[in-house]
């Protein structure tokens, strides 16, 4: 229903009846109800044009009175909206009651008589009320006190009220509880009015953050169908494991590490798992984020053992390798947290322009938008992380923690064994039917959708051209052209302690000192493509050392296995062969010297030592000048053995840095 | 959200960013960016995006449009919209279909379409309807790429397709605009 033109009691935004808020009629009493659907019917029809005769014949309310009440109907009401019908119910207060009387009450005669006399208090002494307010919210320029209690409050109230000459007689001191409840009531109505306010002062950061949560407003984001948007986010695993990495000659380096992370991706509309990468960093990177979203792309076989699960039946792990026509699969919105270096302008460009998709950053430490990731977290850590014997449990206290790192080396948990589990209990949970999804499981829900067309699930992948040359792990360094002309050492630039070059650089004595953009697959170390920073000019492919032609890695993985093989060279050193044989001939002089018979031969025998010695010293001295990097040498491991029995030296050239 | 929907509005050409429109303080101070916007046939106009109708928690306050704001669009000859979240209150639909249709156009950006292009140019002379399942039967043609160019067809206007109250996908039909 709308009001017709001339009734100008009701503005024209509200003209339309229908909108307006109105109490549920089956809850009012009998006579309750009998005045209001007469008052009702009355605004009805002054809203439709019936003549106010008419009203009160039909009504039996009189022309003020109607009047009186579509005023009241259009008024606004506490919760924003104007009051509507609600206005029209017997005895409904609009505004909060407001006392103007005088408080009169004697001390002993009961709690009545004082209704709103705390209200009419703050009126007369608005100082009080703001320092009440400012006390309690905890925004008082004096000295904060955090989260004052309410009994602490009513004594600096009480206080104030004395400093201003209240009396005994005078209200709340006149009362047996010193106006205690009513205080502690205003407190607790402060939350209505200024909610965020009052949470961050009396429940900390993260009830603020929380408050949004349950609101009863939707989000803009519409979750309306598969593959729509994806969350990434990282979870810190707390198991510690034992890094077993094997080298292109056989050197089986260990390392230790006690927490790592797991990206996961995740679909949102059905909390499908379709990409997980484990990261062997402190703090996940850019890099790592790159990782998640490609292992939710390639297909099966271009994964090779990354993505085999031995604990599976099929070693296949996500929706990509189970459904191949799913491998490339775009989505529209990728959802992420920005607490991490995921803000990355490179990482987010290379995200939007290989998947398309437009790219949502949230707040930091909001959980609750990140559920169906939180959720599986908490899932795949009870199922499968906690319960392995190199667990580190929630902390140093949890009985589950029973010595990890023994435990991890004694019985050598890999990471490719953490990483079975995870992936296990991903395809567990891709597959198990949840109320989510209306006891469908993810898996399934996919499978149905893409049989639906109308569910709006359909293949959408990427470009071939995309797919034969994914760029996604591309990753850009800029390094300085080494080289001596004085000495001749061609150019070349170092990467990652190798010294890569190639026929144009090498010749290009004009570069030294100048910088290259390098285009590096993160996947292969053997990829390296230049340009001039300055002009732009490209330089071609880059080659590896001669010696490491063919070693096939990762970028991570060559600087893990670096720190391993420093770490596990400085761990077994020890006093060198030739130290060793001065010691010794030290210890026979000294024995020679005290027979006093061969002072000729000593002295001979001093002079090798000293040269010896001499030698030696000038060999370390070499050794230190490359600290702290040390350089890749071939290894020479401390022998016990005779000063004589050295290993030929290496064929072939040995670069510097090599 | 309001943005993904001008990618979808067949009248704008094009629309910037001036200033930082997004920005948005508590207590509405500091500069206001906005979103201008021309169209195709000459004229342009502003947005003015922020939040409005109801704040989490507080009592509802619509998005008042600065006086300075409305000063300069009045200056400029112009006229100044606003837009809250309010506005997409019954657009889920319609959001939903141009997130995904420009996510679709943006991961083919770098790839030539011209084959694609040709393809669907003939089939709509043919066909005053088609399916999308249809045009994406062709051997020969990169699917990610057809479907790029049947948004931009949907974009500009050549094509019309039910996208406010259906999801799009392999069962919607393509009709061709004869203009």
């Amino acid at each position: 229903m709308t009001t017709s033109r001339n009734r100008k009691l009701i503005p024209p935004p509200f003209a339309d009846l229908s909108k307006w808020p109105a109490p549920d009629e089956e809850l009012l009493s009998k006579e309750d109800r009998i005045v209001y659907v007469a008052r009702k019917r009355a605004v009805e029809m002054y809203a439709s044009g019936v003549t106010i005769e008419g009203i009160t014949a039909a009504t039996s309310i009189i022309r003020d009175q109607i009047f009186y009440f579509v005023r009241r109907c259009v008024t606004g009401a506490e919760d924003g909206m104007i009051a509507g019908f609600r206005a029209l119910l017997p005895w409904q207060r609009l505004a909060g009651y407001q006392r103007r009387e005088p408080v009169r009450h004697v001390a002993g005669g009961g709690s009545g008589g004082c209704a709103g006399a705390l209200s009419q208090l703050f009126s007369r002494f608005p100082e009080v009320e703001k320092h009440v307010r400012n006390r309690f919210l905890g925004t008082s320029s004096a000295v904060p006190v955090a989260r004052i209690g309410y009994t602490e409050l009513h004594g600096e109230f009480l206080d104030q009220l004395r400093a201003l000459d209240f009396t005994e007689d005078d209200w709340p001191f006149n009362t047996a509880n010193y106006g205690y409840k009513s205080l502690r009531a205003f407190c607790i109505g402060l939350l209505t009015e200024q909610p965020s306010r009052w949470f961050g002062a009396r429940a900390g950061d993260e009830a603020v953050r929380r408050h949004g949560v349950g609101s009863g407003y939707h989000s803009v984001f519409p979750k309306l169908r598969g593959y729509g948007a994806c969350q990434l986010d990282f979870h810190k695993v707390d198991a510690m494991s034992v890094i077993i990495l094997e080298t292109e000659d056989g050197a089986r380096l260990r390392v230790p590490i006690a927490r790592w992370h797991v990206g996961f991706l995740i679909e949102e509309r059905w909390n499908l798992i379709v990409g997980a990468f484990v990261v062997l960093e402190s703090t996940p990177s850019g890099d790592s984020v790159l990782e998640v979203i490609e292992a939710a792309l390639r297909p099966h076989e271009a994964q090779g053992e990354d993505a085999f699960c031995h604990l599976t039946i099929d070693g296949k792990v996500f929706p990509a390798q189970l459904m191949p026509d799913l491998a490339y699969q775009g989505f529209s919105v990728l959802k992420m947290d920005n607490a991490w270096s995921n803000a990355a302008t490179e990482v987010v460009d290379n995200i939007i322009r290989t998947v398309g998709c437009a790219v949502n950053f949230g707040p930091v430490k909001a959980w609750w938008r990140r559920h169906p990731i939180e959720r599986i977290f908490g899932k795949l850590s009870e199922r499968g992380l906690k319960r392995l014997p190199s667990t580190l449990g929630s902390g140093p206290k949890d009985t589950r923690r029973a010595n990890p790192q023994e435990q991890a080396i004694k019985f050598e948990i890999t990471v490719r064994d953490l990483i079975d589990v995870i992936y296990a209990c991903i395809r567990e949970h891709n597959e198990e039917s949840n109320e989510g999804s209306s006891y469908a499981s993810p898996m399934g829900a996919l499978q149905h959708g893409l049989a639906t067309a109308e569910s709006g699930v359909f293949l959408q992948p990427l470009p071939r051209a995309a797919q034969q040359d994914l760029k996604l792990l591309s990753h850009i360094e800029v390094a300085t052209v080494r080289g001596d002309i004085s000495k001749n050492v061609r150019p070349h630039v170092r990467l990652g302690r190798w010294r890569y070059t190639n026929p144009i650089l090498a010749n290009a004595y004009g570069l030294i000192g100048r910088q290259l953009v390098i285009y590096c697959d993160r996947r292969d170390v053997q990829v390296a493509h230049a340009t001039v920073l300055d002009t732009g000019e490209q330089l071609g492919a880059l080659e590896a050392p001669f010696s490491k032609r063919g070693q096939h890695m990762s970028w991570r993985n060559r600087v893990l296995m670096h720190q391993a093989g420093q770490s596990e060279r400085l761990g077994s050193n020890g006093t060198s062969v030739a130290a060793q044989w001065c010691d010794a001939q030290g210890e026979k002089l000294r024995e020679r010297s005290k027979l006093a018979r061969n002072k000729k031969r000593a002295s001979k025998d001093a002079l090798v030592l000293a040269k010896v010695d001499a030698d030696q010293k000038r060999l370390e001295a070499t050794d230190k000048s490359d600290l702290p990097s040390l350089p890749e040498s071939p290894s020479i491991r401390p022998k016990k053995g005779t000063f004589f029995d050295f290993e030929p030296p290496m064929s072939g050239p040995v670069y510097l840095g090599d | 959200m309001h943005l993904v929907l001008l990618e979808g509005d067949v009248a704008v050409a094009s629309y910037d960013l001036v200033d930082d429109p997004f920005m948005i303080s508590p207590d509405g101070s500091g500069k206001r960016g906005y979103v201008r916007v021309r169209c195709h046939d000459g004229t342009q106009y502003w947005l003015l995006v922020g939040r409005g109708g109801h704040d989490l928690g507080r009592k509802a306050a619509p998005l008042a449009i600065p006086e300075e704001m409305q000063e300069k669009a009045a200056a400029a000859g112009v006229p100044l919209q606003r837009r809250t979240e309010v506005d997409l209150i019954g657009k889920e639909v319609l959001v939903d279909n141009w997130l995904t249709l420009c996510a679709i156009m943006t991961r083919a950006r770098a790839y030539p379409s011209y084959k694609e292009m040709e393809y669907l140019l003939a089939a709509l002379s043919r066909h005053d309807v088609l399916r999308v399942s249809e045009v994406l039967l062709v051997s020969g043609l990169d699917p990610a790429i057809m479907l790029a160019v049947v948004a931009k067809a949907i974009q500009t206007g050549r094509v019309e397709t039910e996208l406010a109250h259906q999801l799009f996908g392999m069962h919607s039909q393509l009709k061709r605009v004869r203009s």
